[in-house]
């Protein structure tokens, strides 16, 4: 076959293989590998600064100087990645649910909570800001009717919830799209017999649609576990890291590319990072698979 | 496939679902647009005063003034250049390389696509792209930030178009080159033609992204006059915090195009996530 382009084709069939590659290796590979060596720098977002390895020093830092931040972005990150990624399937799931029912108007609902995924951080996150608005808005309103008042995404309390929940909101379109193509899948004749056996509808679901559907699961977990464990876009313009929702990314981001401007001691917190993904990844990819392997 | 009986089952209308799904998705999802589309058409007076209650009188300059005053026509002319010229990009570099690659036609056809593959799980190395970016003076310029997101579209490209080229026939090769046609324009005239749907989907997808970026031009760019609407707008919501009707209209022409571009690519969007989501 491979015969087929010769000469100069052959050349051009090359040729245009390069800027991928290129692309690839320059700005996918490299940078993902080198996370590891700035590391171990002192590299500072201040051009012209001398770089020199100074080994461990950012590790120690890290871990030893700046623990109880390295802690409380950790846990932040856990609570966050945790409540995201359970209440984020458990609600897809459900929706996804109602969205194989028959009833007028079906699709915009489905169009409407998908519709996020078009919008972006940017407006995602200001129009959240603008419901949550302290001082008068939807939000303060309702609370004002129970006496009570918050300063929502200025409060040590409620700030971590309320960035759950615009992340959840943001992307709960998405996990439900992925569980209902997984939904539409489902033999009809497997509903028949449930049916015949006079199965009610949350006994079918158990029995029926939610083994069936375990390849989805394992996809909408992992992804919405990696993605969690990772994002901070929204947390950015929600809160830019404050009141205890400082995760690891915002961690990572305002030490680059805030105040100090400490490239090498960012990297080290996104190594933290990575090994967290990573373990949490594998473990996740393990026990899912298995379950898929046990409900096929 | 169904009997006539299970039809008339599965046809009858299940209002307890829609009452809950029409709760949802109107009270959480449209409700919000609707509230930020209010806002924006207030007064400050009303809006300190009740922000809650339809806007009255309606004040229709509030969309003018935010978009004087947060200069959008330059961050919506960057944006459509940074979206547009990295997912034509990305596409074109993904699909000469997914190409050959699935068809074998390159001897380690197979480790490149492994290479590929193996990429999907490492990370996001942010940092070394920053420095990156500054040695190869790709920082705070047009072409640089254009360069620097080619890499999402080439990656989800490169696995979308290699299960595509398959359904192509070889056969096809053999005869466009028997009759002289080049490899560069066999590749421009005929298969990209034929990928078409695989374009739009993933194209659509890499657009959206590249558009509603705001970590990548906080990182990779510095000036103002080059900023695309994510920045724009968050630069224009710092110096403004406490002025929402202003804001509130400016976050609205930012959405604005977003819902309607949702509206008419929906079906590529939602073919985008499955596919997006079956590739990990």
């Amino acid at each position: 076959m491979a015969s087929l382009y010769r000469g100069r084709d052959r050349v051009q069939l090359h040729l245009g293989m390069l800027p991928g590659l290129l692309v690839y290796v320059l700005f996918g590979i490299i940078p993902s590998v080198a996370t590891a060596v700035i590391s171990l720098t002192n590299y500072s977002g201040i051009p012209g600064l001398p770089v020199d390895f100074v080994g461990f020093q950012n590790y120690v830092q890290a871990f030893v100087l700046d623990a109880t931040g390295l802690l409380g972005s950790i846990r932040d990150t856990l609570v966050f990645a945790v409540s995201v990624t359970v209440i984020q399937n458990a609600l897809a799931l459900a929706l996804a649910w109602l969205f194989t029912k028959r009833y007028p108007g079906r699709a915009i609902f489905r169009s409407l909570v998908f519709m996020p995924a078009a919008l972006g951080v940017t407006v995602i996150g200001l129009t959240w800001a603008l419901i949550f608005n302290p001082s008068g808005g939807p939000a303060a309103n309702l609370l004002a009717v129970w006496g009570g008042n918050s300063a929502f995404f200025g409060s040590d309390t409620w700030a971590m919830p309320l960035v759950i929940f615009v992340q959840i909101w943001a992307n709960l379109g998405f996990t439900t799209i992925v569980y209902l193509a997984g939904m539409n899948t489902v033999p009809g004749e497997l509903y028949e017999a449930a049916k015949m056996d006079g199965a009610s509808g949350w006994r079918t679901f158990r029995s029926v649609t939610f083994p069936m559907i375990a390849a989805s699961t394992t996809v909408n977990v992992l992804l919405a576990a990696v993605g969690s464990l990772n994002t901070y876009d929204l947390i950015y313009v929600l809160t830019d890291g404050l009141y205890h929702t400082n995760t690891l990314g915002m961690y990572m981001f305002n030490t680059a590319f805030e105040g100090s401007s400490n490239l090498g001691l960012a990297a080290t917190i996104n190594m933290v990072e990575f090994v967290i993904t990573f373990v949490v990844a594998l473990t996740l990819q393990k026990f899912l698979r298995k379950r898929e392997e046990v409900l096929g | 496939m169904t009997t006539s009986h299970s039809l008339r089952v599965r046809q009858r209308t299940a209002w307890g679902a829609f009452t809950l799904a029409a709760l949802i998705a109107v009270i959480f999802y449209l409700g919000p647009m609707l509230y930020l589309l209010s806002v924006a058409l207030q007064t400050p007076a009303q809006f300190l005063d009740n922000p809650v209650a339809f806007p009255h009188p309606i004040l229709w300059s509030n969309f003018a003034s935010a978009w004087n005053q947060a200069t959008m026509g330059t961050y919506f002319g960057n944006s459509v250049l940074y979206a547009f010229f990295s997912t034509v990009f990305s596409l074109l570099f993904a699909a000469l390389l997914a190409f050959p690659v699935s068809r074998r036609y390159v001897r380690g056809s197979q480790i490149i696509y492994l290479f590929f593959l193996a990429g999907i799980f490492l990370p996001v190395g942010l940092i070394p792209l920053f420095i990156e970016s500054r040695m190869l003076g790709l920082y705070n310029n047009q072409v640089g930030y254009i360069i620097l997101h080619l890499q999402y579209g080439l990656t989800f490209g490169f696995f979308i178009f290699v299960g595509y080229f398959r359904t192509i026939p070889a056969e096809l090769d053999e005869s466009a080159a028997i009759d002289g046609c080049g490899y560069f324009h066999y590749m421009w005239s005929i298969l990209l033609p034929l990928i078409k749907p695989a374009l739009a989907t993933v194209g659509i997808y890499v657009a959206i992204n590249v558009w509603n970026d705001l970590i990548g031009p906080v990182v990779f760019l510095a000036s103002n006059s080059l900023y695309p609407l994510t920045r724009g707008l968050y630069t224009f919501y710092g110096s403004n915090q406490s002025d929402w009707t202003l804001l509130a209209a400016g976050v609205f022409i930012v959405a604005a195009p977003l819902i309607i571009a949702f509206i008419a690519l929906q079906r590529y969007l939602v073919a985008g996530a499955v596919a997006g989501s079956l590739k990990s």
